[in-house]
């Protein structure tokens, strides 16, 4: 049976700091980009992002704890977070000033004198400096027309809106090469063009050169600087343990950034500080690790073999690398924390899977960041489990008991369904089977692709619950604005009234019309947003290491990365599906109501037709039981969806990739959604991933995945899908229990499912959770795309997670 | 046999999917209703008879009192249980028609257990077989007792083995020779209870003796040559002395054969709030063993040179 080593003294210390350390509001970089904003309005693009990022990079303040080996900081205390008012929606910080202590989750130390600074600058930003004001001017004013829709949620507001982020940089290329050559190659391509004269529009690379070269050298001056510090705790330290650590740590930070690594700590160290800087330059958004396993392994085996590093020490090592990882958080506004709980910053690590060649990728790293997860119980970093047809036995129980411990820690990715569906969007098969997952379950290339896989953050998700509530309201959404009024004016296509449509087939033509005319105005808003964050916030950070960039000489927003693509995800697959065949099942096949009467009992929220919402809740069919009949417009629904996205073109000269996740918007879109047909009362969340309305799945997993494999076209949504099941303790207890879920799992994937992650937690436990918090202060649970300590889930949060059906006997 | 086995029928009150402590595999246990024996501690008493019976679950009730108007019998009426409202069934006066079941908005009242065919079970059945094929499962016949139907039992093993399926049966062996014949005949793998090695103890805590049980267990092995696996259903106090744990392992070993093994299941609670659904109450007060004890009885069990694994 598999078994977890206990944790080190130290890392038990680190852990319990972590875990009882309040985060804080940390100013540093706030004043330091305020103060550089302000100072130089004249910059603007990547060379006022590069001299950003230069100038945190010399004065944010470099901290190393006691008990660290690894290091780097967002701001100056530990666990603090950095505010990025240059890249990421602020003005919600002006609201909260003073409740952002106390806030229900997610709440933040915030010291007066921070809070006065904050208050007496942020107008700058919200008026001006920020990202919103300058966002909604390149807005398409067709959008105004539209506004409130509850299909996209694009708006002119100045409303959450955050950058791209969600990618992997080029951690290979950080590793092996060094942002000492990287910078000297771009010198280098600066003075050649000088040379040249710069004629015609090399102007624009010549410009992305010398931003490459000033980030290389900010990025190298900040190693010396936490070097410095290592060597400043060297020289003071009396213990001669950890003095010999702070000599190696410096060693390393002398060593690292600038030069290629020799060491697994040189690698490890590495990665966190390019992270880190990435982070500090304010694109901390499913900021995602890669396919770490695949990075360490030749600098681990190689310190195995030369004596340097014993496989414990190697071990406690990753698990302090684990332990920064989870450190790092970003303070947002309230509302987005709901919709990710939890302190989450989404940095997505990916292991196993296949090599380049098509073999089985495992090794001892992939088993090692298993342990870690496990052994620590963080619920972040989360990790993507890369499955295919050869992966190995043990790993797959190695990956069931971490799973059980670590609430849906590892997700369980398909290779068979995800490689084909990176080829569709144009990697070549080596580069796909490379490929890595990004911040929930997002499939993109492994830096060589810029996926803008979360589409535009706030704004990536497509409702098609309410694609079919103004598909049977001619167009109108019926749900009041925010103010209580009603919506007077047509916002989608008009498509005529359920109570006048005669046949099924109406009502679905209704829903794709709705679909594709909805799918054009979000592509439109993506496309002028990334237009826009093109100019705002450039990334010459990235840049530097994603293949194709130096070579092309573009920043990876510009298009210079060798791979492209957009991502675009749909919610409410399964209220949409089950909300169309009941139309079918209550009006067309059994006529247990007449379509006027099932329009009425929607619009009225079932007030005035209890009858019918019961005989919808207890008797009628639902998708999600193996009912084919009842499951059979899944695969017309993503047909339809994937066909109009996949259609689309990006401002990059890419593709635009479909997806089927609502990561926990279900709960939120679910506020802004309509009673639905399936017997979803107006304002309850949306079905979770791609699985069926909440308890209505009543015939045990293997039914439940008959009807998910209705959804057999998974490999046409390359921006991934999400399937979230909760299984019974019980059912999850011996090897041979352990084995046979494999099976299921093994089963699904066989089949052309994509992801499918697990909670293996009864809903007794979780109720009992949410009763006596302080009792189960480290149960972690799987939400959606990532997972979080139970009891820090909002009420909604909890309360959703109880609701979805327990699978097993 | 001909077509006609597909349509012989019996009272089905469940089948099971993900069924994964069943016999190899991920399984589908069918379940039958009607039990010739009253185990004390059963943990499926809906399963006892043989006919349709009713069900209620306390939880789900908001004593709405829909059911008090629909009721032909005037069986019920709004009373208290566990300190709430709650709609009560006199079932002395109810004759479970089930207008109850379709008149209740909180599914808090259910019928368990309708007619149904081979052929309706099979299809049921078959649905899973994605799951079945790929990890080497089948389809176990459990009750209920499945030799009390042991026609429809023989058509439904024989049906599931034209398809190809592995076939189990969950069964108290407490039948005629016959009988046990007949249903044996297509089952490769035959989970068979023995609930306490003295018939005297035996017939107090099941209703019956135990020698045609123990003979038909033999008959299973020696004569029939089938896969068969001892299950003692584990109760504190009742069966689980370490003298009758051994007095099992000892027939086992010594009348079946090493080859054969043991599982121990432990008692669970299930069938406690099921008793009160039926409107009966459990004569036994009985807790759960725990993992120490079962771990005890399981060495106890391998000191004969036996398989033992606890649950199923």
């Amino acid at each position: 049976m598999y078994e977890l080593k206990p944790i080190s003294d130290r890392v038990a210390k680190m852990r319990e700091k972590y875990r009882t350390t309040k985060p804080r509001i940390c100013i540093e970089r706030y004043r330091l980009v305020t103060e550089f904003y302000q100072a130089n309005p004249q910059l603007s693009g990547l060379l006022k992002r590069a001299l950003a990022l230069k100038t945190i990079c010399e004065n944010i303040p470099v901290n190393i704890y006691e008990d660290e080996v690894i290091v780097g900081e967002q701001g100056s205390s530990y666990r603090s977070s950095a505010l990025y008012p240059d890249t990421h929606y602020i003005a919600w910080l002006k609201d909260e000033a003073y409740t952002v202590e106390t806030r229900e989750f997610d709440s933040y130390e915030f010291r007066e004198e921070d809070r006065r600074y904050v208050l007496s600058t942020i107008d700058y930003w919200i008026d001006e400096g920020g990202i919103g004001p300058k966002c909604d001017l390149l807005m398409p004013e067709f959008l105004r027309e539209h506004e409130g829709n509850g299909v996209s949620t694009f708006s002119f507001k100045p409303g959450v809106r955050a950058p791209i982020g969600h990618f992997t940089a080029n951690f290979r290329k950080a590793l092996r090469v060094g942002f000492g050559a990287i910078r000297d190659e771009a010198d280098a391509k600066v003075r050649e063009l000088e040379a040249q004269g710069i004629p015609g529009s090399t102007i624009e690379n010549y410009n992305f050169y010398r931003a490459v070269s000033i980030v290389c050298s900010a990025l190298i001056t900040l190693a010396k600087r936490y070097a410095a510090e290592a060597r400043r705790q060297y020289e003071a330290c009396a213990d001669p343990g950890r003095k010999r650590e702070l000599g190696r740590m410096t060693d390393t930070l002398e060593h690292v950034i600038e030069k290629p690594c020799r060491t697994y700590l040189d690698a490890l160290q590495c990665i966190f500080l390019y992270q880190t800087a990435i982070a500090l330059d304010g694109q901390l958004h499913g900021l995602s690790y890669g396919r770490l396993d695949q990075y360490l392994i030749e600098y681990y085996r190689r310190d195995l073999a030369e004596g340097r590093i014993t496989p414990a020490y190697a071990q406690e090592l990753l698990d302090l690398f684990y332990l920064k990882v989870a450190e790092i958080n970003k303070a947002v506004a309230m509302s987005m924390c709901e919709a990710a709980p939890g302190y989450d910053s989404g940095q997505l690590m990916t292991l196993g899977g296949v090599d380049s060649e098509g073999n089985d990728a495992t090794n001892e790293i992939t088993y090692m960041m298993l342990q870690a997860a496990g052994r620590l119980v963080l619920h972040s970093p989360p990790q993507a489990l890369r499955i295919h047809r050869g992966t190995p036995d043990a790993l797959w129980e190695a990956a069931i008991c971490t799973t059980r411990i670590a609430g849906g820690v590892p997700s369980f990715e398909s290779d068979e369904a995800i490689i084909p569906s990176l080829m569709a969007r144009g990697l070549p098969l080596e580069r796909a089977r490379d490929y890595c997952l990004i911040g929930c379950v997002e499939p993109s290339g492994c830096g060589d692709e810029w996926p803008a896989c979360g589409g535009n953050g706030g704004d990536a998700y497509f409702n098609l619950a309410n694609a079919l509530s103004l598909a049977i309201n001619d167009g109108y959404n019926i749900m009041p604005a925010r103010d209580g009024k009603k919506r007077d004016q047509r916002l989608g296509p008009s498509t005529g009234f359920l109570r006048d449509m005669k046949s099924l087939y109406e009502v679905f033509e209704a829903f794709k019309t709705q679909v594709a005319f909805f799918v054009k105005l979000h592509v439109a808003c993506t496309n002028a947003f990334e237009y826009a964050i093109r100019r705002i916030s450039p990334l010459p950070l990235i840049s530097a290491t994603i293949e194709g960039c130096m070579e092309s000489g573009r920043d990876v927003t510009e298009g210079g990365a060798k791979y492209n693509s957009t991502g675009m995800a749909g919610i409410a697959l399964g209220n949409a599906a089950d909300s169309l065949q009941m139309i079918g099942h209550l009006v067309f096949e059994k006529k247990i109501c007449t379509a006027a009467e099932l329009h009425d009992a929607l619009i009225n929220d079932w007030h005035g037709y209890e009858s019918l919402h019961e005989y919808i809740n207890t008797k009628a069919p639902h998708y999600g039981n193996g009912d084919a009949h009842a499951d059979r417009f899944v695969r017309p629904i993503c047909d339809w969806f994937a066909d109009c996205v996949n259609a689309c073109t990006g401002p990059r000269g890419n593709r635009y990739a479909a997806g089927m996740y609502p990561v926990t918007t279900n709960v939120i879109f679910g506020r802004i959604t309509p009673a639905t047909a399936d017997g979803r009362v107006s304002g309850q969340p949306l079905a979770d991933g791609i699985s069926p309305r909440q308890g209505m799945d009543t015939e045990g997993p293997t039914a439940l995945l008959r009807s998910i494999l209705q959804f057999d076209n998974q490999h046409r949504f390359s921006n991934g899908t999400l399937l979230n099941m909760k299984f019974d303790p019980h059912t999850v207890r011996t090897e041979e229990d352990i084995r046979k879920l494999a099976t299921l799992m093994k089963t699904y994937f066989a089949n052309g499912g994509m992801e499918l992650q697990i909670n293996i937690v009864d809903s007794a436990t979780l109720r009992a959770a949410r009763e006596h918090p302080e009792e189960y202060r480290d149960l972690v649970v799987r939400v959606a795309g990532f997972s979080a300590y139970f009891v820090e889930l909002s009420k909604a949060g909890q309360a959703d997670l109880i609701s979805r059906t327990e699978l097993g006997l | 046999m001909t077509d006609r086995y597909m349509e012989l029928t019996a009272p089905v009150f469940n089948v099971q999917t993900y069924s994964i402590h069943d016999g190899p595999g991920i399984r589908v246990t069918v379940f039958v209703k009607g039990c010739p024996l009253r185990c004390r501690w059963c943990a499926n008493p809906e399963s006892n008879l043989a006919r349709p019976q009713l069900m209620t679950y306390a939880a789900k009730c908001t004593a709405c009192g829909r059911c008090v108007a629909a009721c032909p019998q005037k069986a019920v009426s709004i009373g208290t249980l566990h300190d709430k409202p709650c709609a009560i069934t006199d079932r002395e006066l109810c004759v479970e028609c089930g207008v109850c079941v379709d008149v209740c908005p909180c599914e808090a009242r259910e019928i368990v257990g309708r007619e149904k065919t081979v052929r309706e079970v099979l299809e049921q059945v078959l649905k899973d077989k994605l799951f079945i094929d790929a990890s080497g499962g089948g389809m176990t016949v459990s009750g209920g007792e499945c030799l009390a139907h042991p026609d429809f039992t023989e058509a439904l093993l024989y049906a599931a083995k034209e398809q190809g399926l592995h076939t189990a049966i969950e069964s108290s062996s407490f039948a005629s020779e016959a009988v046990f014949d007949q249903v044996l005949r297509y089952v490769d793998l035959a989970l068979l209870d023995i609930k306490h090695m003295d018939s005297d103890i035996h017939r107090e805590l099941t209703g019956v003796p135990n020698e045609q049980i123990l003979s038909n267990i033999r008959h299973a092995v020696h004569d029939l040559k089938k896969n068969v696996t001892v299950r003692v259903p584990t109760i504190p106090g009742y069966n689980d002395s370490e003298e009758n744990i051994r007095a099992t392992a000892r027939f086992v070993k010594e009348e079946l054969g090493p080859d054969v093994g043991i599982h121990l299941l432990p008692y669970h609670r299930l069938g406690e709030s099921k008793n009160e659904s039926l409107g009966k109450v459990m004569d036994l007060s009985v807790s759960v063993p725990s993992d120490e004890h079962m771990q005890d009885l399981k060495r106890i069990v391998e000191s004969y040179g036996l398989y033992c694994q606890i649950g199923g």
